[in-house]
């Protein structure tokens, strides 16, 4: 036992290190399809898969109404922990370690469900699914290399439309500039 | 042109691709590669809008897959330097998702970062601030120290906050820049913008967990923030600092007692509510009114029927066992009723505090109780009761367990369990299981003779599906096989009485062997390959004597069965003494035998070792071998407390005078001496500060000593694992403490100066003054922030300090990273260049000798190096 745990502390160390508060958060489906992943540490993209491989191990074996907390340290190395929350047809995970608290990320997956539901009007897979760099745009406004920036879904929502608009607005400016260079 | 815009017209986008995705007939593989074809194309073209809508697609589908998308990595930069936000984000978007430390051409983008950050646009700034954070590497972090530095003084909250982070990356990456950006850090706990103060939080939580001492100094700037304070999510980091610094400074811990108690009585978020719980149980152990509502609340949360709250609870309860068992005990009904729990992880979290709770008096009924829960729940939490069971019991040389009789009753009753565990085939699969599976096994071969049908346990021990195990535990499980055979044909034999079905059935047990363990034979690994050819030896020796025709034997010479119950019997005198545990005394008598030096110092080998982790890995090879050959039950048994040996040994004495026959003939050790190896005893008083490789070469001359002894003689190997452990932990600490140290003594010097000790006299005096400093302090903070925070007002000044930064670090590209220690070079640099640090510090010492003057403690000079800012 202590030879295993021993393991867990000599050999993840490297990486345990470069890992931060939020080490991942994952959206899947209930067949297993990743929606959305994000690494807050580099990790190449087999690897990437095989996570999301067992993450989904875990999870699907888990019965309703228990709690939304799995420790996670074959997965993710020494003291982390899956928080999720299963909508409907996805589970959204946020992969943690012992610098955040479980039911502060409990919240915050709430607040990331809102923000969604607010943007795309009654989220839905789908929305998910189409939406791949809009949902990611409105995560980064949440969550910066593993550290919590907004918890307000609002302020979410607010910044991340402000990016959308950028989006389109550049757009906008270099036809304007297209056009008034061929005159 | 036309080209460009019929390639436009005609690209699918990435909603067609999903589309296609769901609609698929041709299997999503065969359909996606299909896709990476056209992609391929798509992406060398000359339009932004077809090259960023490909590698959009190709982003998606790597997340989708895991396709590789290393080959693309330099059209992801293509698309990095777009002008168009649109496009340039794509580009982002897909670098920090595929980017690794071996992505060739990182480097590349590092000016494009540069620009980026610097970006009037702040979305720009905050697009690339976010790619750094997810992919930032040493060389990177060091060339963009200067871009983020001065980013932390931006005008925009958006930017600041995201700045404030990703600096915190950067000093991982490149410990050095904790030098130049730690004093801005700091300022940043005073922001006007309450996320950017949050963000710093977070920031300094994150630091204090890797090194709490580093961050003491802070303590009373968290412990405003505490106070003042109303974003919960704020607090719960403050209280986790508080959490990791008040063990090592108790003085803190009496300051922040009330306002804890005061928290927890009020507040209503159950988060902030846990949080404090866990610190008052970590860090104020002594505070007896803090625990004591600690412990009320705790019981609160325990008793809600949100599985949530309750599976929290238990594991706040976890940290209370080791120096609160009362807290415990306390709730014990609603542990044991967690033991009924339909979630698994409530069951294990109150099993595990079940066994903390065990003692000499009531681990008989602890382990019955148990025993019934076992056996009415499913397999997989069934194999961890036992094996917590069998953990618990033997902790400590079998130092809880009083009567030794009733050890032995039970193991019929392990037994049976165990029977359960192996004949169930699906439980080969799951790698979590081995171990226990092990433990299993060697039960079932030790204690065999319990067992109504040896063999059904054979045949479950022989399953087919046994491949699958790792070598370790197949060895095990080999020498289980081993272990019952023979006990099985000599109960036989013996009793001269087997039928003709029963020769039957031994004869396919003996098939069956050879099929199975045949193919064993041939196995890589040396232990499964001894262990599977002794035990084909034995197997065929027997098959020879039994299957010689009755007929053929002419009256006179021994029967078939004679010649089996031989060789029964002397096969069960090899393994028929039972494996008592061993007192520590009868070992010590055991003399050891000339040549054998134990306690030699070896350090002159150190050379042969390369590295550190060469080292570590040897100690785990060791490990894992010494496993093997103990069987994991007595490898358990091993992790003992040193200084229960004395109670234990004693309680040995007693039990070894009733049941004499189940030890070793200890006066006898010299003649033992040759037929028996020595045995393998770690001594006890070894002195405790060998040295690692101390430690190999000991395991190492044991192991090599073992080889030859374990196909004669296998006997209990008692090691104390206790020392190797906590050498490898030291070890793995120390190389830890060797990076982490870098960062923290950096921190230390910029919050403290070169004299870090004094901090401590500096906060006996800030408990005296510390009302009165407070305010002035912030006062003077309000002026220093509103300096640096208009910017735009001073331009001048302020490019001047990061003018100067950006020339240190372009001076010191290219001598790499300084990853060994933080280079003094950097210090005095950027003390002697940046001239407005110079200014702020005179002005931070004057202001400081000012107060010192009105407080009415007499300030020891050594005082003097504190700036003023922690005060």
């Amino acid at each position: 036992m202590s030879g295993g745990q021993l393991h867990a502390n000599g050999c993840c160390w490297g990486i345990h290190y470069a890992k931060k508060m939020i080490h991942a958060v994952l959206v899947l489906n209930t067949l297993g399809k990743p929606r959305l992943a994000k690494f807050y540490y580099p990790l190449r993209a087999e690897k990437q898969q095989d996570i999301i491989r067992s993450v989904y191990k875990v999870l699907s074996s888990r019965a309703e109404h228990v709690c939304n907390f799995v420790e996670a340290e074959i997965i993710f190395g020494y003291e982390t922990k899956l928080v999720y929350k299963h909508f409907a047809t996805l589970y959204f995970i946020f992969v943690i370690d012992n610098a955040e608290s479980e039911l502060g990320v409990l919240d915050l997956i709430q607040v990331f469900v809102e923000s969604l539901d607010r943007c795309f009007k009654n989220v839905c897979e789908l929305d998910i699914v189409y939406n791949f760099n809009k949902v990611h745009t409105i995560l980064d406004e949440m969550i910066i290399g593993g550290q919590v920036v907004e918890t307000n879904p609002l302020e979410v929502i607010k910044t991340a439309e402000e990016v959308f608009k950028q989006e389109s607005f550049a757009d906008m400016i270099a036809i304007a500039l297209k056009s008034s260079g061929k005159r | 042109m036309a080209s460009t815009i019929m390639e436009s017209l005609f690209q699918r986008t990435l909603e067609d691709l999903v589309k296609g995705l769901r609609v698929q007939m041709i299997g999503e593989s065969r359909y996606i590669s299909n896709h990476l074809e056209e992609i391929r194309k798509e992406i060398k073209s000359t339009d932004p809008n077809t090259k960023t809508m490909a590698l959009q697609k190709l982003t998606y589908i790597n997340m989708l897959s895991g396709i590789d998308m290393d080959w693309a990595a330099f059209h992801v930069i293509e698309a990095m330097s777009m002008t168009k936000f649109a496009h340039k984000k794509i580009g982002y978007l897909a670098a920090s998702q595929s980017f690794h430390d071996g992505t060739d051409v990182l480097l590349l983008i590092t000016n494009q970062l540069r620009k980026d950050l610097s970006s009037n646009n702040e979305y720009e700034a905050g697009v690339a601030l976010e790619c750094l954070s997810c992919i930032a590497t040493p060389d990177l972090a060091q060339e963009l120290t200067p871009e983020v530095f001065s980013l932390l003084a931006s005008g925009r909250p958006y930017v600041r906050t995201r700045a404030t982070l990703v600096i915190f990356k950067i000093f991982t990456k490149y410990p050095d820049a904790v030098r130049v950006a730690c004093k801005r850090l700091v300022e940043k706990l005073e922001d006007t913008d309450p996320k950017v103060m949050s963000a710093a939080v977070s920031v300094f939580c994150e630091m204090a967990m890797k090194d709490p001492a580093s961050c003491i100094p802070l303590a009373p700037e968290f412990y405003r923030l505490l106070l003042e304070s109303k974003d919960n999510w704020l607090r719960i980091k403050v209280v986790k600092i508080f959490g990791v610094l008040a063990p090592l400074e108790p003085r803190l811990s009496r300051k922040i007692a009330e306002p804890l108690c005061e928290v927890m009585r009020h507040t209503v978020a159950k988060s902030l509510l846990l949080e404090c719980i866990r610190t008052v149980v970590v860090g104020l152990p002594d505070h007896a009114e803090a625990l004591k509502l600690a412990v009320q609340k705790l019981k609160e949360l325990l008793e809600e029927d949100d599985p949530n709250l309750k599976y929290l609870g238990l594991q706040a309860m976890a940290l209370l066992m080791p120096a609160h068992p009362w807290a415990v005990a306390e709730n014990k009904s609603i542990i044991i009723r967690g033991l009924n729990d339909e979630d698994h992880s409530i069951q294990l979290a109150c099993l595990q505090l079940i066994l903390g709770m065990v003692s000499e008096s009531n681990v008989i009924d602890t382990v019955q109780i148990l025993l019934q829960y076992a056996e009415r729940s499913e397999v997989r939490f069934c194999n961890e009761v036992i094996g917590a069971i069998l953990a618990t019991c033997s902790r400590g040389l079998y130092e809880l367990v009083p009567d030794f009789t009733w050890v032995k009753e039970v193991r019929p009753d392990l037994l049976a369990v165990a029977r359960g565990i192996l004949l169930d085939p699906t439980l080969l699969d799951c790698p979590s299981l081995h171990r226990v599976l092990s433990a299993v096994a060697w039960i079932a071969g030790e204690y065999v003779d319990f067992s109504h049908s040896p063999f059904e346990l054979i045949e479950a021990l022989l399953q087919p599906r046994t491949k699958l195990l790792p070598p370790a535990v197949q060895a095990v499980y080999l020498q289980s096989i081993l272990k019952t055979i023979n006990i099985d044909s000599g109960k036989e034999s013996e009793a001269n009485h087997y039928t003709e079905v029963e020769e039957d059935s031994f004869n396919r047990l003996l098939e069956l062997i050879e099929i199975n363990v045949g193919p064993m034979a041939e196995q890589v690994d040396v232990e499964v390959h001894e262990r599977a050819c002794n035990l084909l030896g034995v197997a065929k020796a027997l098959s020879e004597v039994l299957c010689t025709p009755e007929k053929t034997q002419e009256p006179g010479q021994h029967s078939s069965h004679e010649r089996a119950l031989e060789i029964a019997s002397f096969l069960r005198s090899v393994f028929g003494q039972e494996l008592g545990p061993v007192s520590v005394f009868a070992q010590s008598r055991v003399p050891v035998p000339n040549g054998l030096v134990l306690v030699k110092n070896l350090d002159s080998l150190d050379g042969m070792f390369c590295d550190e982790e060469v080292r570590e890995e040897l100690i785990l090879v060791e490990l894992q071998t010494r496993e093997w050959d103990v069987g994991p039950i007595s490898a358990q048994k091993v992790s003992g407390d040193e200084s229960k040996h004395g109670e234990s040994a004693s309680l040995l004495a007693q039990h070894r005078q009733r049941h004499g026959t189940y030890y070793l003939p200890v006066e006898k050790g010299v003649t033992m001496g040759n037929e028996y190896p020595p045995p393998q005893i770690a001594q006890s008083d070894a002195p405790s500060t060998s040295s690692a490789s101390d430690d190999i070469m000991k395991l190492a001359e044991k192991s090599f000593s073992w080889t030859k002894s374990r196909q004669t003689k296998p006997r209990p190997v008692v090691v104390r694992l206790d020392d190797a452990d906590e050498d490898m932990i030291l070890s793995s600490k120390m190389k830890k403490g060797a990076k982490d140290n870098v960062i923290s003594n950096a921190i230390k010097d910029v919050l403290v100066g070169s004299k870090g000790k004094n901090f401590i006299s500096s906060l006996e005096k800030e408990a005296a003054d510390s009302h009165h400093e407070h305010g002035k302090k912030n006062h003077h903070h309000r002026e220093h922030y509103d300096r640096n925070g208009t910017q735009e007002s001073k331009p001048d000044v302020l490019d001047n300090t990061d003018e100067a930064v950006r020339r240190i670090g372009r001076k010191k590209h290219g001598k790499h990273r300084h990853t060994n220690h933080g280079s003094p070079i950097s210090n005095v640099d950027i003390e002697s260049s940046g001239k407005q640090r110079q200014e702020d510090t005179r002005k931070h010492s004057g202001q400081r000798s000012r107060h010192r003057l009105r407080s009415p403690v007499t300030v020891s000079p050594q005082a003097e190096v504190i700036p003023d800012f922690l005060l």
